[in-house]
């Protein structure tokens, strides 16, 4: 991109030619305060708070409407400017409803953060404010405020030009414009709540997190998506990592741009404290995470002892990062010499890839199939299908079975047909983040993981782009990464192997 | 050189013997004002400004005026309440809590949660007697905050109503 | 086409006075008087279409047509005045995308009533206009945006286009010049916005009425996102009187900077109010009482609206001191807008008079700027408190301040339609305001539900 000068305030920049002033400037530090513009969007013009003074121009010009080009001069902070965004936020406010209290955007709220910066403070509306509906139900995702909505138009516009399922738009004339949709009818799609991330204010809500929590008690996590091989850029909201309240799409121009689908938004749920296993248990009995691993330790003794490693069978899925992976295949393939290792067809899921809706959503549901693709063949593991595994369960091939459990429920069906293949004599190891999963093994010997948002390491997209997830909070204390487990238990193998040796001697 | 005084106590035990029942007979007789009160049947008269017992307030309805905005617990030093919000059944209402619960054992009675409040839904009240045979008793909810007996027809909000919120059909 | 409902039945065009009086300058509305001169025989009978020929038969370049525009000085008739040859100059050449010419004959501003004399009586003039216009600048489609109450000029203009492609003025190769184009009619739908020129393109795209984010400006991307020019339906029929008497017989006419005529619809308080024309320059005492019959009833002129209703408000003074071209009202704080003159006499009440405006424009405020769209609301609840009584002190400050943040300050001019006029009212007629605050009831800060 070529660059050119352009001149905020007095200070020479150097930006790309072409971009919108009002990202140029933000980029170097001059804020100039916007409604309706958003940079994944068309222009529109309306809300009439982006003022820039241009030199030569007697005019005030709204920014978003500018480009960079040479020798562009504006000024955002003479008397002229600051009082026209002061005017235009009031009237924004003069039949605002003000009702933050009970307003989830409160605290993220366009409105309030701009109050506090370019407010009047004492305004001057003494009439009665226009009355419009409030809790407007449009579709299973979104509530709509048409009382608190600024119309902005963004998410008309999203609607529009992201999704094309073009629902949403503005009805009626002059200060009884209101937002809704033709008819009454819902709204539709997997990308609804995207019209929820980018309502500056508090018009649309979205349903599953309404009135869960006050934003301000949020942290935020980075992570990927588990939804699918897109790997959306995401935010997760959470309470001191106790509670995970929601996902938020992050800015990644080369894999979701401001967006992600509905679907993956419940991912966390899965990830949340209710649905989670808290302590390792051995058949329903909870017990101390270094006793579990002994217990394991004790098992894979006898196998070591016999040399019948190759006994164990490892099933495994594209769910875990390719660090998870790696300690995975070191310590069974390496360390404990088994070549049994079981896994759907990723190969037929990578190649039947694509994008079910034409826009993020992708038909292989897991995040890291490329890496799991990857790292299995770096580590020259041979990968067998579930089949195979029921086969080796009924042969008796296998007696000591260790799964790693993905998240969801997806894995569920192959899970109680082998539950019923497994006969007493066979050893179960579940590693998994989720409760659900070892109701099916009531016998079995089960270690809590972290959870997919509470993960570090890195994943692989569709596009064979590596994403790096953060880890930022553990809920449970007694669970383990994937990596921390297995060397957990090649440590008590090892001191296992060293006190037979002593008492060998 | 022991004094006759020092070797006898019994002179000792009389004057002591002598202030225990000066004391006595004064506070028999309520000579001088004393301190001690009969409590329970009487009962310490306390400043307006004493902060005891939370309140919830309700509206002229009835219902309970909290909008659960959370902004008590945001102020709250302590962390000790604990809302969750719940759409209301009212239809004229959008959001109320459906639990408000106070740990009154970590409660630091600071009356931050009173000035947080943007409805007067919340107040410190003037109660005071607070024993409770075990722990759990302590965290109290909408019912003892709002109901209690000592309350009768004392908590109504000041405030008008919020104004009106309809939901559409 | 247009469905025939029982109440045409009565519908017959506006009747003005029938014969041109000495002070007015007919040249737009030379035959009007003629019985049926919106059939094309009786126009072409009148010398109609002979400019149309005079193009096509001496083989006139495209810029050979906007050099004689230029020449005459012709401005724009709705309201802005913007120079017309410059304006169809400005459409890109050499540009593959189609190019459209709108007519915009939404003629909705409160007060003004000269467009539809024209497509009631001459749709005619009209077409020729908007052909020649078309051929300027390489239009190949043209659309006549009706307001959608003209239903009966709406009826008239689609007569004649049909009698015009009959003829062989519209269709293809029109007058063995290679020249195709066609024309259509399109109603609005009753939005004062959509006169405005780029709500009118959305309109027409068949979207809400909504006015563009200029630039792109329309004559490089409107309509369909192609090059468009908006022009008013008298600038249009001044086309072919200039082709046929050159430029220089019409820059004669009217001031230095105003040529040529002007038609006046003239309402309010006036013995005869209709339509006039008259030369541009012409002294307002000219149309009020020599064309007008002067103030109804003998009553004292108190003020004059001079462009439509978004015009600012002049008082009798000023009136009587200008000339009815585009510098002078303009030296008055006003402009010369749309012609929609509206004369006030003394009985008028101005506060009422406003209160009734902010109304329109709350009402026809597209709601896509914030400060159009909450501002004409917060003006017309203001005043609305004035002639309840209920109005304060700080009211006429506020008023002032409203409309001064409403002005320029959004995508088209409709907020500065009502800030205009509000700020001229308060500036000019103080006196009117005090008097509602006498006798205001209220003292207290909150004012009571309206």
């Amino acid at each position: 991109m070529a660059k050119v000068k352009i001149t905020v305030n007095g200070k020479e920049l150097e930006v790309e030619a072409g971009k919108n002033l009002v990202d140029a400037a933000e980029e170097n530090g001059f804020e100039i305060p916007h409604y309706c513009y958003h940079p994944g969007l068309s222009i529109a013009g309306q809300c009439r708070m982006c003022y820039v003074e241009q030199e030569g121009n007697p005019k005030l010009q709204v920014a978003c409407n500018m480009k960079c080009s040479d020798g562009l001069k504006v000024k955002t902070d003479t008397p002229k400017v600051t009082d026209a965004v002061k005017w235009s936020l009031e009237f924004h406010l003069i039949n605002h409803p003000i009702d933050c209290p009970i307003c989830d955007q409160a605290g993220e709220c366009g409105l309030q953060e701009y109050y506090m910066k370019h407010g009047k403070y004492k305004s001057e509306m003494h009439e009665e404010k226009e009355l419009k509906p409030k809790v407007v139900d449009i579709g299973d995702q979104v509530v709509l405020d048409k009382e608190r909505c600024i119309l902005c138009s963004r998410c008309v516009r999203f609607t529009q030009e992201i999704s094309k399922t073009s629902e949403l738009g503005i009805f009626s004339r002059g200060d009884r414009s209101v937002i809704g949709t033709v008819n009454d009818s819902p709204l539709t799609g997997n990308y609804q709540t995207n019209v929820v991330d980018i309502c500056p204010v508090g018009a649309l809500t979205s349903k599953d997190f309404r009135f869960e929590q006050r934003v301000w008690f949020l942290d935020e996590t980075q992570s990927i998506c588990s939804g699918c091989s897109k790997g959306c850029n995401v935010d997760v909201h959470h309470k001191k990592g106790k509670h995970i309240y929601r996902l938020k799409p992050r800015y990644n121009e080369q894999v979701n741009s401001y967006w992600m689908c509905d679907k993956g938004r419940v991912t966390y749920k899965d990830s949340n404290f209710d649905r989670r296993l808290s302590n390792a248990k051995l058949g329903g009995v909870d017990l101390p995470h270094a006793e579990a691993i002994a217990a394991w330790a004790a098992d894979l003794k006898v196998l070591i002892a016999t040399e019948r490693t190759e006994e164990i069978g490892v099933w495994i899925t594209p769910h875990q990062t390719n660090e998870e992976l790696v300690s995975i295949f070191e310590t069974f393939a390496t360390q404990l010499k088994t070549n049994k290792f079981y896994s759907e067809s990723v190969e037929t899921l990578v190649q039947k890839d694509e994008a079910v809706d034409g826009f993020l959503l992708r038909s292989d549901p897991y995040p890291n199939s490329r890496g799991f693709l990857k790292t299995s063949k770096e580590k020259k593991i041979k990968l067998q299908s579930i089949e195979d595994l029921i086969k080796a369960l009924e042969k008796e091939t296998i007696s000591h079975l260790v799964i790693i459990c993905p998240e969801g429920e997806r894995q569920f069906p192959h899970m109680s047909r082998i539950s019923q293949m497994v006969k007493p004599s066979q050893f179960v190891v579940i590693l998994t983040p989720q409760n659900a999963a070892i109701e099916m093994f009531p016998s079995a010997l089960s270690l809590p993981t972290l959870s997919h948002y509470e993960k570090a390491g890195t994943m692989i997209n569709h596009a064979e782009i590596s994403q790096s997830l953060e880890a930022g909070f553990q809920m449970f204390k007694e669970s383990r990464s994937i990596q921390q487990t297995m060397k957990d238990l090649l440590e008590a193998q090892a001191k296992r192997a060293e006190s037979r040796e002593r008492m060998a001697n | 050189m022991a004094t006759l005084e020092s070797k006898s106590y019994v002179i000792g035990i009389f004057k002591g013997l002598m202030i225990t029942g000066g004391h006595f007979i004064k506070n028999l007789l309520g000579i001088t004002k004393r301190p001690t009160i009969m409590y329970p049947e009487q009962k310490r008269k306390y400043s307006q400004k004493f902060m005891g017992t939370h309140v919830l307030t309700k509206k002229h309805n009835g219902e309970i005026a909290c909008t659960s905005c959370m902004l008590c617990a945001t102020a709250c030093p302590a962390e000790c309440i604990h809302i969750v919000a719940a759409e209301s059944p009212n239809p004229q209402v959008e959001k109320y809590p459906a639990i408000y619960e106070i740990d009154l054992l970590r409660c630091v009675f600071c009356g931050y949660c009173e000035d947080a409040c943007p409805v007067d839904a919340v107040r410190m009240g003037r109660d005071y007697e607070m024993a409770e045979l075990a722990e759990r008793n302590f965290v109290v909810g909408i019912d003892f905050l709002m109901n209690r007996p000592s309350l009768q027809g004392k908590n109504i909000s000041v405030f008008h109503e919020p104004k009106k919120i309809t939901k559409s059909a | 086409m247009i469905k025939k409902t029982h109440h045409f039945k009565n519908m017959r065009a506006m009747a003005i006075q029938q014969t041109p009086l000495k002070s007015e300058k007919r040249i737009l509305l030379e035959h009007e008087h003629v019985p049926e001169i919106n059939k094309i025989d009786v126009y072409t009978s009148k010398g109609g279409y002979s400019a149309l020929k005079k193009v096509f038969q001496n083989k006139m370049t495209p810029d050979s047509v906007i050099d004689l525009m230029k020449a005459s000085g012709l401005r724009g008739r709705g309201g802005a005045g913007f120079p017309t040859g410059s304006k169809w100059s400005f459409v890109p050449k050499g540009n593959d995308k189609p190019k459209y010419l709108l007519c915009n004959a939404d003629e909705s501003e409160p007060g003004t009533f000269k467009d539809r004399v024209l497509l009631e009586k001459l749709p005619h003039l009209m077409i020729e206009g908007m052909i020649i216009g078309a051929y300027s600048f390489g239009a190949r489609k043209s659309y006549v945006y009706i307001r959608g109450e003209y239903t009966y000029a709406a009826m008239m203009v689609e007569k004649a286009i049909q009698e015009a492609y009959q003829v062989g003025y519209l269709g293809k190769n029109i007058l063995g010049s290679g020249f195709d184009h066609d024309m259509y009619v399109h109603r609005g739908a009753g939005a004062y916005i959509c006169g405005e020129e780029t709500g009118l393109i959305s309109s027409l795209e068949g979207k809400k009425g909504w006015p563009k984010l200029k630039p792109p400006f329309p004559a490089v991307e409107g309509y369909l996102k192609c090059p468009t020019v908006v022009n008013n339906v008298e600038t249009l029929a001044c086309v072919p009187w200039i082709i046929n008497n050159g430029p220089e017989a019409y820059a004669k006419m009217g001031t230095e900077k105003s040529k040529g005529t002007k038609m006046w619809s003239v309402s309010g308080d006036v013995a005869q109010p209709g339509v006039y024309e008259v030369e541009l320059g012409a002294p307002f005492s000219v149309l009020l009482n020599d064309c007008c019959g002067g103030i109804r009833g003998g009553k004292k002129l108190k003020a004059v609206i001079p462009g439509g209703s978004s015009a600012p408000i002049v008082t009798a003074e000023e009136a009587f001191a200008m000339t009815l071209d585009y510098e002078s009202i303009a030296s008055k704080g006003s402009m010369l807008g749309s012609g929609g003159m509206i004369i006030l006499d003394e009985s008028r009440d101005l506060v009422q008079v406003l209160k009734n405006l902010s109304e329109f424009y709350a009402d026809e405020s597209c709601g896509q700027c914030t400060p159009c769209r909450e501002g004409t609301g917060w003006l017309e609840k203001i005043l609305h408190s004035f002639t309840e009584k209920q109005a304060l002190k700080t009211d006429i400050e506020l008023l002032d301040r409203i409309s001064s943040n409403m002005l320029g300050r959004t995508i088209c001019v409709l907020a500065d339609s009502i800030a205009m006029p509000v700020q001229s009212y308060l500036k000019k007629f103080p006196q009117e305001f005090q008097k509602y605050l006498e006798t205001s009831s209220n003292t207290s800060r909150q004012r009571r539900a309206l």
